[in-house]
């Protein structure tokens, strides 16, 4: 350290001005002594010369004249200048001409000694001055006039001493100034520097200088003031953002070491390893230990990859890339790369990974680092293949389904299609695919299937017919059925529903001529009964008046004869009022309603009674449900049934008859005119008659079909028939089971009426009354 | 031996330097008078100033010196100035007869035999601008501006101041300083 640093700021204030001012005056008094020797010098000279001028012109003439003695005359005159001690007076040759000495023991200078090249010089402690001596620009020869410096010496002495004296003087006053001067500077300093240091001892920033001063000083407390308050500041501050700094760090820490599923690993510019959180080491089985600072990323990257990567790198970059440089070499461009590897543990297992390397940069750009930051995809990737697999396999159903699929955009632009919607349409993948669906509307199309498109765009779902035409301009028909995935993906089934539109086509053109023939058919029998009955009644009556005319005179013979005709007629009325019955099932039908069948079954057996009684038959009548049916028929196929248990008995043994409920299901095959509430119910009629074989069992629901002869029991064969044939107008079904010799049973199945729940009104027990007693 | 030569060598040019010197030293007698007075002629008219109708601003134009009488001076001036010049012009060297022929003299030397008309010759060059010079003692008494004399065996001279102050030409007071004053101004006679 400099001296000068030591010295305390009042002893070099004092010791600047005094420096300062010694040099002031050391110069000042140098410049005027100098000067001031310089003048009595010059004086000197001056006078020297004066009087060599005088004296030499006044010894023109005696050089003109060679006036030796008027010569010394004029020499004579200097006795009278004090300085003057000699003068020698030359000739224009440079020979002595007449000389003066104040004291004579001088020798006069030779001719050799003779100098005119300077017009005074001290030499010798004299004053040597020569003057040529001229008049009107003739030489008449030269004077020598030698001063003595004596005096002039003495006079400087003196002079030297006053002024030495002086700057004493003035330099004592100038320290005493600065002494008493030095304060206005030095004590603001030295307040300020008592300041800092106790500011630096005790480290208490809130102490503060006063500042109420205009000049530099208080420029310079206010500095110090506000460098205190920014120190102040910059110390809260720093204290706040050290503390967020730990928290951050801390946090960064807990989340480096909470990054358990990810490896972060750091690099120095030389790829040295200098961070490896806990998901690394989790990941790649080494300790940090093992790894930081003296491995490198290569370590657990596969040697075949990494070279198949540098290859490629080279190629692209056109400049061998290899190290390190194979993860650099990207991120220099674009900052970072992401990008798949296999990493291998340290045990030996491989796993796939996808690793960011990111550039680490200081401020300047410079880069400091690599950051690894790599994700175990294992089971990604273990995903990726089941939903790879999943989609082949879905892919596979759509592509092999028999049914169109694809999938339109909000354009109507085919985005995917599967090979049986490019069968049914014609077109090739590509072709289809650069149409709209809408284009492929036949134009003879209805306008309303035209919609479909808009519904679901609109509605998100539409479904329907659509009448297309095919690449090769023939029109098919499909079912369309689509719905709207997302905005602009909607998703389409197409059923290629041609074939099935013909036949539903040809279905009603058949069903429409059946229905005709139906009609038809029923008219004639309609019509046929009725015109039938006429001629028949007439049959009969005429045969009652021929009895009632001829009487008694009619032969046995003839008799029986008309007897048999009479019967056949009667026969035939039974047959035609049946027959008409049986088409009436059809053409008298009534709308359906809820229809109770114990009371109906409680009608029938009152009607019945009478035959009840005269066979003693037993009926047994249990819980029957409420149908929704046409009550008429309900009691006819009732006592269809009923009747023919009671007319089927076995001769001799009581007929026995059983009403009841079967069974309540739902419907197997639901049908228009049903609603969906509708139960289907079973009811049987079943009895201990004569039964039939079960082969017959189909064959005796067929109209004028028998299974006895007329003489065992009457009937025309058409009850069953009719029965039949109003259940089946009730959409239900009709069997029959029975053991010859052991009886039947009749199950029938209805449509349950939605009522029935409702109606959960106490049954009486029909048993009783049905019953006689015995 | 080398020595010696530079001793001899010395010893020669000192002895040579005072035979110099000495000659130099006593040169006016060693020259006879006449020569030294015609030579001091020369050196004269540096020390007096002609007025303007003397002619004598263009060097080209000759110094007339004019003399009257004849004298062993007379010959030594006339062998001087036969090709030595006086102020820068070429000297002219006239003899007059007559008085009427002084006109256009700048210099007029009046030698002892015209001692008879001094007083005409004095009266005729009063009023002209001409130096009169003489080596006759009393001639300066009479009115001639400067004369020669031998003093102590030297040649001084001696001025008419009341002469030279009447004359158109004024004399330095170098001149005066040297020369024997004859009839002194602040004398009244």
């Amino acid at each position: 350290v400099n001296i000068t640093h030591r010295v305390s700021i009042k002893n070099k204030l004092v010791g600047i001005i005094c420096l300062v001012t010694l040099a002031a005056l050391g110069i000042g008094f140098t410049v005027v002594i100098l000067s001031d020797i310089a003048t009595y010098e010059d004086d000197l000279v001056n006078n020297t010369l004066v009087n060599a001028r005088l004296v030499g012109n006044g010894c023109i003439t005696a050089l003109a004249f060679d006036d030796r003695q008027g010569a010394m005359d004029n020499l004579l005159t200097l006795e009278s200048v004090d300085d003057v001690e000699d003068a020698y007076l030359f000739d224009k040759n440079g020979d002595l001409f007449a000389h003066y000495q104040r004291t004579p023991s001088d020798t006069p200078p030779t001719k050799e000694e003779f100098r005119l090249d300077k017009a005074s010089e001290f030499a010798n402690g004299r004053l040597e001055v020569t003057q040529p001596i001229r008049f009107k620009g003739q030489d008449y020869g030269y004077i020598q006039l030698r001063a003595s410096t004596a005096q002039l010496q003495e006079k400087i002495r003196d002079y030297l001493a006053t002024v030495l004296t002086l700057m004493a003087a003035l330099m004592v006053l100038a320290f005493l100034l600065a002494q008493g001067l030095q304060r206005i500077i030095s004590a603001p300093i030295l307040h300020l520097a008592r300041v800092t240091h106790s500011i630096s001892k005790g480290g208490d920033y809130s102490v503060r200088v006063s500042d109420r001063r205009g000049d530099e000083i208080g420029i310079l407390y206010g500095g110090f003031n506000e460098m205190l308050d920014q120190i102040e500041a910059r110390r809260n501050e720093r204290d706040a953002a050290l503390e967020e700094l730990a928290q951050t760090h801390a946090q960064l820490k807990s989340i480096l070491r909470a990054a358990s599923r990810v490896a972060i690993i750091a690099c120095d510019e030389n790829g040295r390893v200098s961070l490896f959180n806990s998901g690394a080491e989790q990941m790649l089985g080494y300790e940090p230990d093992e790894v930081m600072g003296s491995q490198t990323p290569l370590l657990w990257h596969l040697d075949e990859e990494l070279a198949a990567r540098a290859e490629a790198l080279s190629q692209e970059f056109d400049q061998p890339i290899k190290g390190m440089d194979v993860f650099v070499a990207k991120p220099r461009l674009k900052g970072y790369e992401e990008r798949e590897w296999t990493y291998v543990r340290k045990n030996g297992a491989r796993f796939p990974v996808t690793a960011t390397v990111t550039l680490v940069r200081d401020d300047a750009r410079n880069t400091t680092g690599l950051l690894f930051v790599a994700i175990d995809i294992t089971d990604r990737k273990r995903a990726e293949e089941e939903v790879r697999q999943s989609e082949q396999k879905y892919r596979a159903y759509i592509s092999n389904s028999p049914f169109g699929v694809f999938v339109v955009n909000s354009m109507g632009q085919f985005i995917e299609s599967n090979e049986a919607l490019l069968r049914y349409c014609g077109y090739t993948e590509e072709e289809l695919h650069r149409l709209n669906a809408p284009q492929l509307f036949s134009p003879n199309s209805p306008e309303v299937a035209k919609a479909h498109f808009g519904q679901l765009m609109t509605e998100g779902r539409s479904s329907g017919e659509v009448l297309v035409q095919k690449k090769d301009g023939s029109d098919g028909f499909y079912m369309v059925d689509a719905v709207r995935l997302s905005a602009d993906r909607c998703l389409g089934f197409v059923a290629d529903i041609t074939s099935h539109k013909r036949d539903q086509e040809e279905l009603k053109k058949f069903a429409a001529r059946l229905e005709r023939s139906n009609r038809e058919l029923e008219d004639f029998a309609s019509v046929a009964s009725h015109d039938l009955q006429e001629p028949l009644r007439k049959v009969r009556a005429f045969g009652d008046r021929l009895k009632a005319v001829c009487g008694d005179g009619i032969p046995e013979k003839a008799n029986d004869y008309l007897d048999r005709m009479q019967s056949a007629a009667d026969r035939m009325q039974t047959l035609i009022s049946d027959l008409l019955t049986f088409s009436r099932v059809t053409t008298k039908a009534q709308p359906h309603t809820a229809v109770d069948l114990n009371e109906v079954t409680v009608e029938v057996l009152s009607d019945l009674e009478i035959r009840v009684e005269e066979l003693e038959a037993r009926i047994s009548i249990g819980q029957l449900p409420i149908v929704h049916a046409d009550p008429l028929q309900m009691r006819q196929l009732l006592q269809n049934l009923i009747g023919n248990a009671l007319k089927f008995h076995r001769s001799g043994v009581a007929p026995v008859v059983k009403v009841y409920t079967k069974a309540m299901y739902e419907p197997p095959i639901p049908h228009a005119a049903w609603t969906p509430e509708h139960q289907m119910c079973t009811f049987c009629v079943e009895d201990n008659g004569i039964g039939f074989e079960e082969k017959y069992a189909d064959r005796i629901f067929t109209v004028f079909q028998r299974l006895h002869g007329r003489s065992e029991y009457d009937g025309t064969g058409v009850g069953l028939a009719v029965c039949q044939k109003i259940v089946e107008r009730h959409f239900g079904k009709i069997a029959a089971e029975s053991t010859v010799g052991k009886g039947s049973a009749f199950s029938v199945t209805l449509p349950q009426s939605s009522e029935q729940k409702g109606k959960d009104h106490e049954r009486h027990q029909l048993e009783a009354n049905h019953h006689p007693a015995g | 031996m080398q020595h010696e030569v530079i001793i001899k060598v010395w010893s020669i040019a000192a002895i040579c330097l005072l035979v110099a010197t000495s000659g130099r030293s006593d040169g006016i007698e060693k020259h006879d008078a006449e020569t030294v007075k015609a030579v001091f002629i020369e050196r004269l008219c540096n020390f007096v100033e002609w007025p303007e109708e003397a002619n004598l601003s263009d060097t080209s134009w000759p110094f007339v010196i004019g003399i009257m009488g004849r004298s062993p001076a007379t010959s030594a001036i006339r062998r001087i100035y036969g090709s030595r010049p006086i102020l820068g012009h070429p000297v002219e060297v006239r003899r007059i007869k007559t008085t009427s022929g002084i006109g256009g003299c700048h210099l007029l030397f009046i030698a002892e035999n015209e001692k008879s008309r001094l007083a005409d010759i004095i009266a005729a060059v009063s009023e002209e601008p001409v130096l009169t010079v003489s080596d006759t003692p009393g001639f300066c008494d009479w009115g001639v501006l400067l004369n020669f004399r031998i003093f102590n065996n030297k040649v001084g001279f001696e001025i008419n101041e009341r002469a030279v102050l009447d004359s158109p030409l004024s004399f330095s007071h170098h001149l005066l300083k040297t020369a024997t004053i004859v009839e002194p101004v602040g004398d009244n006679k």
